[in-house]
């Protein structure tokens, strides 16, 4: 059942054009930020004499800033793939088949969320030649790029479900991905709240809630249970909110 | 006759509104039954009760003798659902919305081209089984919607207005389909178009405002409002003899006169349940009056919609 809605999703996203234009627009503006990351590197590499050029970290200046900036990204493009996924379900009434159906909320809500993990991997997919480039130089550690992946897809995670649940709380689709930018935002800012307060103990709290400071850990190639827990913890309370939120069958 | 569908004093609120207010009829098995009602009456309302998409919450819905409240894992092999707009997606092909529409219905993988081939033959798709949904007719669409309903066989297809918004031929092609499904399954179909419910449906429940009216099959129906014995008398001519021995008589009520071109139209109420027109043709004549017609006032089912609906405000 799971997999019956997750390819008809899959096949309705790969038929849109919105797909391959928000594909198109993340991969142009990855490649500018790439290009000019590089190009930056380069310039001011020059400007230091050659016996300090080794402080100067192309791993640090360009590719751990590579990941960062896709990150800040997908802040932007997270809404516009999931703003559809319930919203337009509520407003065209084709919601009602699932519940006429013998499809669960579970195996409705799964459905739909794989189909964005998927549409997300597409996107990131996108950006694998960038690294691909960079084959030709000795990298002394490239664990970093690998990992540094393993955290876009896990944050891309977390933003999609807070898409899917904002798609859930309303039939439009605008407000929608209004929302969902807004939730993204909200957790991104965890990080500043934290460094606003003087409570120690309120202070690692938000700290903790912050998804980049379990982000920053896997893009340094430091893989911690506690960050993997606080992805599939986060993932969960969403997606038990989406699930209480189906099952009051009203649609604003 | 035994029932598909008993619905017992439910009644509902939506958004702090009585939607529903104690409703209760039974649809037959085998039958098309009808449920007529103004806009904004409950009809869309109680059938998403029926079919689960709602929860109701008083009162007692029995599907095949069921009791709705406490389903089975099959319930919804039971019921197939229309809503008024066709819940399609524009970017599949009739074929893959079907086979989509066949796997969420956990039809067997074996069966699945069967019932598609069933569902493109009985609602004549075949010509457009490639074709993405967005491209068809609204006749078309309207047929896919159908189709869907219908694919995993249930006993019971509930339509929401199937015939709202398309053109008349279309309207004949999707009644004529209606017709068709009776021979498979039970239908209950909602509309307020009251001359659709007259050609299709055996039996007809109206609501309004929450409330259930009427119901009862189509004959019961219309026989209770073509009980009034009222008769027509239409003159070539204007008779005041005619009119003064209306207005005196003793076994008639009231009566109307209307003229339309050159016809002088009386609508004439007994006191009593009585036969005027034997009368009625005998003194016309013997007054000198050039009768052209004289009939019984036959009611049909927008009078009687008319009548219920109006007693109720």
């Amino acid at each position: 059942m799971i997999r019956a809605i997750l390819f008809k999703e899959l096949r309705v996203f790969f038929r849109s054009p919105l797909a391959y234009i928000i594909a198109g627009l993340f991969s142009l503006i990855v490649g500018w930020i790439f290009f000019n990351q590089l190009s930056y590197f380069v310039e001011n590499i020059q400007k230091i004499p050659v016996a300090m050029r080794n402080q100067y970290d192309f791993s640090n200046e360009v590719v751990i800033k590579f990941f960062g900036n896709i990150n800040f990204l997908l802040l932007f493009i997270t809404p516009l793939v999931t703003m559809k996924i319930f919203s337009e379900e509520f407003k065209e009434g084709t919601i009602d088949i699932y519940y006429t159906s013998a499809v669960s909320d579970y195996e409705l809500i799964l459905g739909k969320f794989l189909s964005v993990i998927v549409q997300g991997l597409f996107l990131l997919a996108t950006t694998f030649i960038f690294p691909f480039f960079l084959s030709n130089i000795q990298l002394s550690d490239v664990s970093f790029i690998f990992t540094g992946y393993i955290g876009l897809v896990l944050n891309f995670t977390c933003y999609a479900a807070l898409g899917c649940l904002a798609s859930s709380l309303t039939r439009h689709q605008i407000l929608s991905a209004l929302m969902a930018f807004i939730l993204i935002l909200f957790i991104w800012m965890m990080t500043m709240f934290a460094q606003m307060t003087s409570n120690y103990l309120f202070s690692e709290i938000l700290s903790f809630i912050s998804i980049n400071k379990h982000f920053e850990n896997f893009v340094k190639a430091n893989i911690f249970i506690s960050d993997i827990t606080y992805y599939m913890s986060f993932i969960t309370l969403i997606l038990l909110l989406i699930k209480k939120r189906l099952g009051m069958r009203q649609w604003i | 006759m035994s029932k598909a569908i008993e619905v017992d004093c439910v009644s509902m609120t939506y958004s702090r509104e009585l939607v529903l207010k104690n409703i209760s009829f039974c649809v037959n098995k085998g039958t098309i039954h009808g449920f007529l009602g103004p806009n904004g009456a409950g009809k869309t309302t109680t059938m998403k009760l029926l079919t689960k998409v709602l929860h109701h919450q008083t009162g007692k819905i029995k599907i095949l003798n069921q009791d709705l409240s406490r389903p089975d894992q099959f319930f919804y092999k039971k019921i197939g659902f229309l809503l008024e707009d066709p819940p399609l997606y524009p970017d599949l092909t009739v074929t893959e919305y079907l086979h989509f529409m066949a796997k969420i219905k956990r039809i067997e993988k074996g069966k699945i081209q069967k019932h598609i081939s069933y569902c493109l033959d009985v609602l004549d798709l075949i010509n457009v089984k490639d074709r993405l949904i967005e491209n068809l007719s609204k006749g078309y669409k309207q047929r896919v919607g159908i189709a869907q309903a219908i694919i995993h066989m249930p006993e019971i297809v509930i339509l929401d207005e199937p015939t709202n918004g398309l053109d008349p031929q279309s309207v004949i092609e999707i009644r004529n389909l209606i017709l068709n499904l009776k021979k498979e399954h039970t239908v209950l179909l909602s509309s307020h178009m009251l001359h659709e419910m007259s050609l299709v449906c055996d039996d007809i429940t109206i609501i309004s405002e929450g409330r259930v009216l009427e119901s009862g099959s189509l004959e019961s129906l219309q026989e209770k409002i073509n009980n009034t014995q009222e008769v027509i008398v239409e003159l070539a001519d204007h008779n005041p003899q005619f009119e003064q021995y209306l207005s005196k008589h003793q076994t008639i009520r009231h009566y109307e006169s209307m003229q339309q071109d050159e016809i002088f139209r009386y609508i004439i109420t007994p006191n009593e349940r009585v036969e005027l027109r034997p009368q009625m043709a005998k003194m016309a004549i013997e007054l000198g009056a050039s009768l052209l017609r004289i009939d019984r006032k036959e009611y049909s089912l927008e009078d009687l919609f008319v009548s219920v609906t109006g007693q109720h405000d």
